[in-house]
């Protein structure tokens, strides 16, 4: 396990050398145990997420058909039986598993093509859209929480709370389709939606960061609260610090005190946390995806939800476990690597 | 939603597809039927050279887009892409709503209603370049028989054409009765007479050329299947990108004359809200199928510069109220019932318009010229409806279960169970999820009432839903309603072939479905077709002789055009 050990939290950090501070093969096998461990939870999220979507009401065939088409309810078990539904569920599920396994995520009931080739066409469009809200999160969350720290109960420090709390409180979609009135509509600075205009005559580079914008703002938008407060409280909190005192009482200049000791420390944690928010980006990419009609793997995933598409949910939920699993992952590790205070065991 | 899947609660997805776009039979048999001359160019050619770009948008996903495979239809927003691309052997002509040629320059009946042969128009070609020939009809007919190719038509074929079943059973290496007599003429010899298959006929096709030497399995893999299509039609297929665009561009060589605009884009939205705001913007210049809510209506039909129009709309709603059980199946319970309901109201509140003359049994899109429907129109009336009661001795302290099928419970029916019990019919609201759903309704009819959320009915009615040995699994006659009389006048329609004697037939079938309700017919909510003012050109080739607009099948995109 691993959890801040301040074993002398009087001391400020070392200089940044992790090369000399750990030994190669302790990270390693620190590094190997967390993968092992991913796996079964990987495992189980799968068959959860099996379970569920196969206890959801009606399946991919009785979703197809129309009786006015022509097809025989003879027809329907037919398919049925040819798409393997019939059988019961924890059979498919082994039978998926081996295949999983094996590197095929099988074939969309839908659209008939390659799960793996459907999610391949998505998943940049969607870590796209989340890496830059990322950025955009951190960037204003991360700064304008130094800033409220530093001038704690100042007229914006208060500004930027109530900001916050009306950033938590507003629902995404509601905010969303706010900015497609104001700066696509009302002021027409962006295109309402979409990643590239049809018949753009713009450079490709130009016209997609212009689609960008909009949804990753918006996306980006709902972190920012989150950083800005974790920021504003960890910077409060080692600002109290003896360490801290103790380095304006050896006459340091107050910015290399705010730089070198407050903010080193204070913004550590912030690893954790970026690698933390993974989950709620990909939740908050769900609506972003649908309201600015951006192709990404949320949007993939709801229209083949409604179709009981159980390959393309299943695949879709395996490629977002193994993210979400792996950037804690990367969380951790870094985490160990950039603070000498942590330990593994 | 994607406006052409109708559903019972959310077990029964009942697709009503747009290319099967239903309409008048208005030729006598063996009258050939010339096909507007092809090489009549468009008034405007000279002056809008460029012709602009159409921009549509749609909310459906990528999910009702499962293939271009013209066999497998599934919504509406395939039939828009195909009627940009391809062509089909006839057409519905909307503003008459008379099937004319297309890809056939001219078609026969036989005298006994047999025999359909068209003759196709030479020199036609696919945007590969390769000539469009009968075998390429041949071809797609034949596709449309296997299932397995992932055909959804092959119901209203097998049985109709001879020889149809054994091809699909393996049993034959071709269908009997689709002949190729030459490369430019095609027959079809039916089983018996029937005037639907007029319908079937308005499938598109497909070239044969690109699926040669593939097994039907492979053909919903294909590059044409999945991302790039062709056709023959007055646009060729650019890109598409699932839910984000499709692109078409001007096929100067096409048939009936190169189309006036230069590119055809259609474009998805994720949320109904942000595709107005588009609309609104200039992004897009056209919208149909959509659904306002009461609220929106007004702000939908105000839009500066955007003209619109009542478009049909799936589905219709209905109640299924069992005959099994005796009181029930009383014809004067089942007019008290509808007499209680203000369906006008309703729909009014909830849609801001529906058309109720939509649910009667003929008309779903408008009755064949000829067919009067003259019918009780069961307007709003709880005293009538009291009075019927009373009159068959209707047991007030009774409570009957209305079922409904799924996990929301729709808006409309606890105001619908408002007013049927305004008349003293005792209520019970019964949830019953999707999977039982199936089993009550059909497989058993072990229910009382039964709320349908959605039924799309054939231009021509058959049996399907009536019938005495319609009851599942040869049909969906889920109310286990029986008239003999009305099976016969349904049967002898479908194969008589002159025009007023199946109109004849079918008014007195009309008569006997409005007096004994069989079902009970409540409302179809139409949606609207919002199109901006400098798109020109469409209104012949959307508006019907009622009045209301369609795109499911349209006919002339090369006559639109945008104005600068």
């Amino acid at each position: 396990m691993v959890g801040p050990v301040c074993a002398d939290s009087a001391a400020s950090l070392p200089p940044f050398k992790p090369w000399l501070n750990r030994g190669g093969t302790a990270l390693g096998r620190y590094i190997l145990q967390r993968i092992l461990i991913s796996f079964p939870v990987l495992f189980g999220i799968t068959i959860v997420t099996f379970t569920f979507a196969n206890l959801a009401p009606g399946d991919p065939v009785t979703a197809m058909i129309d009786p006015m088409s022509g097809i025989e309810p003879g027809e329907v078990e037919k398919l049925k039986e040819a798409l393997g539904i019939n059988r019961p569920i924890h059979v498919r599920y082994v039978i998926w598993l081996k295949e999983v396994l094996g590197g095929n995520l099988g074939y969309s009931y839908v659209t008939h093509r390659p799960v793996a080739v459907m999610i391949a066409e998505r998943l940049p469009q969607t870590l796209q859209l989340m890496m830059t809200a990322l950025g955009i999160s951190i960037l204003l969350g991360v700064s304008l929480g130094i800033y409220a720290a530093f001038n704690q109960y100042s007229l914006l420090d208060n500004v930027f709370t109530l900001l916050v709390f009306i950033g938590i409180s507003v629902p995404a979609f509601f905010f969303a389709l706010l900015a497609i009135y104001m700066f696509s509509f009302r002021i027409p600075l962006f295109p309402t939606s979409g990643i590239k205009e049809p018949l753009s005559t713009l450079p490709p580079i130009v016209d997609r960061l212009h689609h960008l914008v909009l949804p990753a703002t918006v996306l980006g938008i709902e972190g920012v609260a989150g950083y800005l407060r974790y920021t504003r409280s960890s910077v409060l909190e080692v600002m109290r610090q003896d360490y801290v005192t103790t380095a304006r009482a050896k006459g340091l200049r107050e910015r290399a005190v705010r730089i070198g000791h407050v903010l080193r420390n204070a913004l550590l944690p912030l690893v954790t946390i970026v690698g933390l928010s993974l989950p709620s980006l990909i939740g908050g990419a769900l609506f972003i995806e649908v309201l600015f009609s951006w192709p990404g793997m949320a949007r993939m995933a709801i229209e083949h939800t409604l179709g009981r598409d159980y390959p393309v949910i299943m695949g879709i939920g395996l490629v977002s476990a193994t993210m979400v699993l792996f950037s804690n992952l990367v969380a951790d590790i870094v985490y160990t690597v950039v603070d000498p205070r942590i330990r593994y065991e | 939603m994607n406006p052409f899947r109708v559903r019972i609660g959310s077990r029964r997805s009942l697709i009503f597809v747009a290319a099967l776009s239903i309409a008048a039979l208005m030729f006598a048999a063996c009258v050939p039927v010339a096909a507007p001359a092809a090489d009549a160019p468009a008034a405007a050619e000279a002056e809008t050279d460029e012709g602009g770009t159409l921009t549509i948008g749609s909310v459906q996903g990528s999910a009702s887009i499962p293939t271009f495979l013209p066999w497998k239809a599934h919504s509406s927003a395939q039939s828009f892409h195909w009627n940009l691309f391809m062509n089909s052997l006839v057409m519905q002509e909307h503003s008459t709503l008379e099937w004319v040629p297309d890809l056939a320059e001219s078609y026969e009946i036989s005298e006994d209603g047999l025999t359909y042969t068209f003759h196709l128009r030479e020199g036609v070609t696919w945007h590969d370049g390769m000539p469009f020939t009968a075998n390429d009809v041949s071809f797609s007919f034949h596709a449309a028989l296997l299932p397995e190719g992932g055909s959804t038509a092959s119901g209203g074929l097998k049985d109709a054409i001879v020889g149809a079943l054994d091809y699909q059973e393996g049993n034959a290496e071709s269908a009997e009765g689709i002949k190729v007599l030459d490369d430019y003429t095609i027959q079809f010899e039916l089983t018996q007479p029937q005037v639907t298959i007029i319908e079937r006929f308005a499938m598109r096709i497909a070239p044969a050329h690109v699926f040669e030497g593939l097994e039907p399995e492979e053909w919903l893999q294909t590059e044409f299947a999945t991302t790039l299509p062709f056709g023959t039609g007055p646009f060729v297929f650019k890109e598409y990108i699932p839910d984000q665009h499709t692109i078409f561009e001007r096929n100067d060589s096409y048939f009936k004359g190169a189309p006036l605009l230069k590119n055809a884009v259609i474009r998805f939205y994720g949320d109904n809200s942000v595709m107005i705001i588009a609309l609104e913007k200039g992004e897009i210049n056209m919208v149909g199928f959509l659904n306002p809510s009461a609220d929106e209506f007004d702000k939908v039909t105000n839009l500066p510069g955007v003209a619109w129009e009542y478009q049909d709309k799936f589905p219709a709603y209905f109640f299924s109220i069992t005959f099994q059980d005796e009181a029930l199946a009383d014809k004067r319970f089942r007019q008290a019932f509808l007499y209680s309901i203000d369906r006008k109201e309703i729909a009014t509140q909830l849609w801001g318009n529906a058309d109720l003359t939509k649910v009667q049994p003929v008309s779903q899109w408008a009755p064949p010229p000829g067919v009067e429907l003259d019918i009780e129109e069961y307007a709003y009336n709880p005293e009538k409806s009291k009075m019927l009661l009373e009159d068959m001795g209707w047991d007030f302290d009774r409570v009957v279960e209305i079922v409904w099928f799924g996990t929301d419970m729709p808006d409309q029916l606890p105001i619908l169970q408002q007013f049927i019990e305004g008349v003293g019919i005792k209520t019970k609201l019964v949830q019953t999820d999707g999977a039982r759903g199936l089993e009550v309704f059909y497989e058993t009819g072990d229910y009382e009432i039964s709320w349908v959320g959605g039924w799309g009915r054939s231009y021509y009615p058959d049996t399907t839903v009536v019938g005495c040995d319609r009851v599942y699994p040869n049909g969906y006659n889920s109310s286990r309603y029986c008239n003999e009389e009305l099976d016969a006048l349904y049967n002898e329609a479908l194969a008589t072939v002159d025009d007023d004697a199946r109109n004849e037939l079918y008014t007195r079938a009309t008569a006997i479905w409005n007096d004994e309700l069989p079902w009970i017919p409540l409302y179809a909510p139409q949606s609207l077709l919002l199109i901006h003012e400098n798109v020109k050109g469409w209104r012949d080739s959307l508006i019907g002789p009622e009045g209301s607009a369609t795109i499911g099948a349209v006919t002339d995109l090369e006559k639109w055009y945008i104005e600068e």
